[in-house]
């Protein structure tokens, strides 16, 4: 735990020629505006690390909060630091540079922290090629005292042990208040004097912290005082015996007897932190190029399928005047044109009628745009923008039926009439967003696609329809938990169907590739088996899966079978009964709750919105 | 119309106009400098700049004309408070008429500080002042016209070359047709290295001067 920058060597300048080698050479100089200043001697120097590439990194809001919390903080220092394109990759490795932090050029492996944002689970195998890159050994008990700590957090954590093995700790839930009271171990620790494992006992009592592995190398096995300490930190029963430890290596135990219950943290109000409203401006375009205020966190709506609307629950609003204001400072501090209000369902927003007039005045005076991208098709009124361009919705399923089975509580005829609305205002395009393969999917609901796009066809004069169908995954900590993932054949056998159908009605048809889904639904749905599959395959090769193109459904297939791992163990259907690798995770929704959910979702009846009447999903937070 | 000079360094050598040109927009929006706007369904700011720079040319010397009531003084002032380090204003102008940099600019002037590697300075100084004079003396002279291997006749947009040693490294600065018949100084230096027959192993180039 003696790490400080200072006495390492920046790998910056880096020869014209090696950067004018690879496609956008922007991504990996730095020099960006609203930057941080580095402080090089402070005791925490944290790398904020994106396993995807800059443009994907540095539109993500979730690394922005972090950087600012940190770099708020008098001893510690933060930079950015996301997955090279495999050009510059190459050039790294053939020169020997390493990976390094993006506004000081320091390697990687200098800093004493590394913090890796999981969004999506296809990026498992970039953590890899990152670490790789950086000198630094993939498991956390293979690295030693003078490796940095490396921590993860992010929306996949909700299910941590595919990847468990790779890290120290992970942060599950909001990260505002555990990375600052993770620093501030780090710190406290670094001037006692402590060694990692030191701090890891400590990390381990901040809400939201679960360290897979102590110092012994023994899964979560944690003694003692802190044992009771943590105990009471999470509210449920510590203790694990020998037997439960070396009961199933691969799965943690979950019933009554579970042994350790990781509380996902949550923060009560959003107002009381700090909002990233100076966030450093990207050199080249990035995938969201926007300023963007987040109006709340959690949504009240209970889409079955929607594992964010589970995870983040409740839902916390941000401050009318707050909004205002951080929109404002956004504009200012940045000089974007275009400002986005996001959340997951933005027209909830009490007061969004308010918010949007009072904003949309002064932003036009200043050439600002302002865009709603998650607009629900009921809250569409017709008199503000959805997204970019045409209007976006997300009907989801084709009929009725299913819809109420997923419980997007949407009508054909609210459909039906929104698309009205918006062609009568001479929006001629819309775009629409459905799932293949959702539980209980037949094929009336594959041709329901098809007969509301004819019907849509006909309200307006020619208009442009466009449907894009990804292939559903079921998450954990979802009522559609316990449900098969339909797999590739099936999936592929419904997109040739409604590509040859919908061609025919004269409407553009965009499909995920469902081999993706299949991957992302073993991965998601995954235990400790599957670290060494993700290592046999970016061992094979593969990074940047999130990209199409670097894609390679065969090397996972290959690195199943060499692993003797069955995939469909994991995409599979399980049973209410059976205990889920995920269940020690405590996202604040009870299993109880999600049975109750997937039994009216068999029988197709609906839920209301929980802003209406509470169903006592386990987060109690109308009783707060 | 108000014309400024700014540098484009460090980091921004890198950034290809279109995101330069963005850069610049935001610069001037956290400015609050009140500009002209385009008409249409999506205004934007109406800039004009001088010849795009390739990837990884720097300048000390790019021009943008934009609308502006400010004086030249207190548009420096602003502008350079909002503006990114390797993207500030280095000078101002304001003209009763409009003026547009990409259609006057014809000729800039380079800066090239060759990396020479292991070549020993003196020899390479030599080696390259032969093949100047030589090129500058013939009326052929060839340099690559891109990734796809093909070459270009440059004689006629090449104006003038001089090879200067000093500081430890060697430098050429030359004058290149800019703007619609242009001479890249990469492709340039590339092709008089060849002629001197010195391994290229790199220059760092910078645009000094432009010329109308
Ligand atoms: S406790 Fe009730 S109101 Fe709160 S999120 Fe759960 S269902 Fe909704």
């Amino acid at each position: 735990m003696s790490k400080s920058t200072t006495k390492h060597q920046s790998v910056y300048p880096l020869s014209r020629e090696l950067l004018l080698s690879c496609e956008k050479p922007a991504r990996y100089v730095g020099g960006e505006y609203n930057l941080a200043p580095v402080k090089p001697d402070a005791a925490l120097q944290f790398l904020l690390c994106f396993p995807d590439a800059y443009e994907v990194g540095l539109s993500n809001l979730g690394v922005k909060i972090l950087y600012d919390i940190l770099n708020a903080l008098p001893d510690a220092s933060c930079e950015y630091c996301f997955a090279p394109w495999p050009d510059f990759g190459r050039v790294l490795r053939e020169h020997q540079i390493p990976l390094y932090g993006l506004t000081s050029g320091i390697p990687a492996r200098a800093f004493g922290m590394l913090g890796f944002s999981l969004q999506y689970e296809l990026s498992y195998t970039t953590v890899l090629y990152m670490l790789d890159l950086a000198g630094i050994p993939f498991r956390a008990r293979e690295r030693g005292e003078g490796d940095p700590v490396v921590i993860a957090g992010g929306p996949c954590t909700v299910n941590p042990l595919p990847v468990a093995d790779f890290f120290d700790l992970f942060v599950i839930g909001d990260g505002e208040s555990a990375i600052k009271e993770l620093a501030e171990a780090y710190i406290a620790n670094k001037r006692a004097g402590g060694k990692k494992a030191d701090f890891l006992r400590a990390a381990a009592k901040v809400r939201g912290v679960w360290v897979p592995d102590d110092d012994s190398g023994q899964r979560s096995a944690v003694s003692g005082q802190l044992k009771d300490e943590i105990a009471t930190r999470h509210s449920v029963p510590l203790a694990m015996t020998q037997n439960e430890r070396d009961s199933d290596r691969n799965c943690q135990p979950t019933t009554d007897n579970c042994p350790l219950k990781i509380k996902r943290a949550v923060e009560p109000d959003l107002d009381a932190l700090p909002y990233p409203v100076k966030p450093v401006l990207p050199n080249i375009e990035a995938v969201h190029d926007r300023a963007v205020v987040e109006l709340f966190r959690g949504c009240t709506r209970g889409c079955r399928f929607c594992q964010a609307g589970m995870i983040y629950r409740p839902v916390r609003e941000r401050g009318f005047d707050r909004c205002k204001e951080s929109a404002f400072s956004l504009i200012d501090n940045t000089g974007y044109d275009e400002l986005s209000l996001t959340s997951l369902s933005s027209g909830d927003y009490p007061r969004i009628r308010e918010l949007i007039a009072d904003l949309s005045g002064a932003l036009r005076m200043r050439h600002v745009g302002l865009t709603l991208p998650s607009l629900r098709l009921d809250s569409f009124s017709g008199d503000f923008k959805s997204g970019g361009g045409g209007l976006t919705f997300a009907p989801e399923a084709g009929t009725q039926r299913l819809r109420d089975i997923i419980n997007k509580n949407i009508t054909e005829e609210e459909i039906l009439s929104a698309c009205a609305a918006a062609f009568q205002r001479d929006n001629a395009s819309v775009k629409l967003y459905f799932m293949l393969g959702l539980p209980f999917e037949t094929q009336e609901d594959i041709d329901g696609i098809i007969a509301l796009c004819s019907k849509i066809k006909r309200l307006g004069k020619r208009p442009k329809i466009s449907v894009s169908c990804s292939v559903f995954v079921p998450k954990p900590h979802t009522p559609f938990q316990w449900c098969a993932q339909i797999g590739r054949e099936k999936a592929e056998v419904s997109q040739r169907y409604l590509k040859a159908e919908l061609k025919r009605l004269g409407v553009t048809f965009h499909y995920h590739d469902a081999r993706v889904s299949e991957i992302e639904a073993v991965l998601a749905r995954g235990d400790r088996a599957l670290s060494g599959v993700v290592e046999a395959v970016y061992d094979a090769g593969s990074v940047l899966e999130g990209w199409t193109e670097f894609f390679n459904y065969e090397r996972w297939t290959a690195a199943f079978a060499a692993a003797n791992v069955q995939p469909e163990n994991y995409g599979g259907a399980r049973n209410l009964t059976e205990p889920l690798p995920w269940d020690f995770i405590d996202v604040g929704v009870t299993k109880a709750f999600l049975k109750r959910e997937y039994a009216r979702a068999e029988k197709g009846l609906t839920t209301e919105d929980c802003r209406k009447t509470c169903h006592g999903c386990g987060l109690r937070c109308k009783s707060k | 119309m108000l014309l400024f000079e700014f540098e484009k360094t460090g980091a921004f050598r890198y950034i290809p106009h279109v995101d330069m040109l963005r850069a610049v927009t935001r610069t001037l929006r956290r400015a609050r400098i009140e500009c002209g706007y385009s008409h249409g369904f999506n205004p934007h700011i109406l800039l004009y700049f001088s010849p795009p720079l390739p990837i990884g040319t720097a300048s000390r010397c790019e021009q943008c004309a934009l609308d502006c009531v400010l004086s030249a003084e207190e548009f420096l002032e602003r502008y350079n408070r909002a503006a990114p380090a390797g993207l500030k204003a280095l000078s101002a102008a304001v003209f009763p008429y409009p003026v547009n940099p990409a259609a006057k600019v014809n000729k800039a002037r380079y800066e090239i500080v060759l990396n020479t590697g292991k070549v020993e300075i003196k020899s390479c100084f030599a080696a390259l002042s032969a093949a100047a004079r030589e090129v500058l003396a013939g009326d052929l002279f060839e340099v690559s016209a891109g990734r796809d291997g093909g070459v270009k006749e440059a004689r006629p947009l090449l104006h003038d070359i001089a090879v200067r040693a000093g500081g430890g490294a060697v430098a050429v600065d030359a004058v290149l047709s800019a703007g619609n018949r242009n001479l890249r100084a990469d492709r340039f230096i590339e092709g008089l290295l060849k002629r001197a027959g010195l391994n290229y192993t790199g220059a760092d180039i910078t645009r000094v001067t432009l010329y109308q």
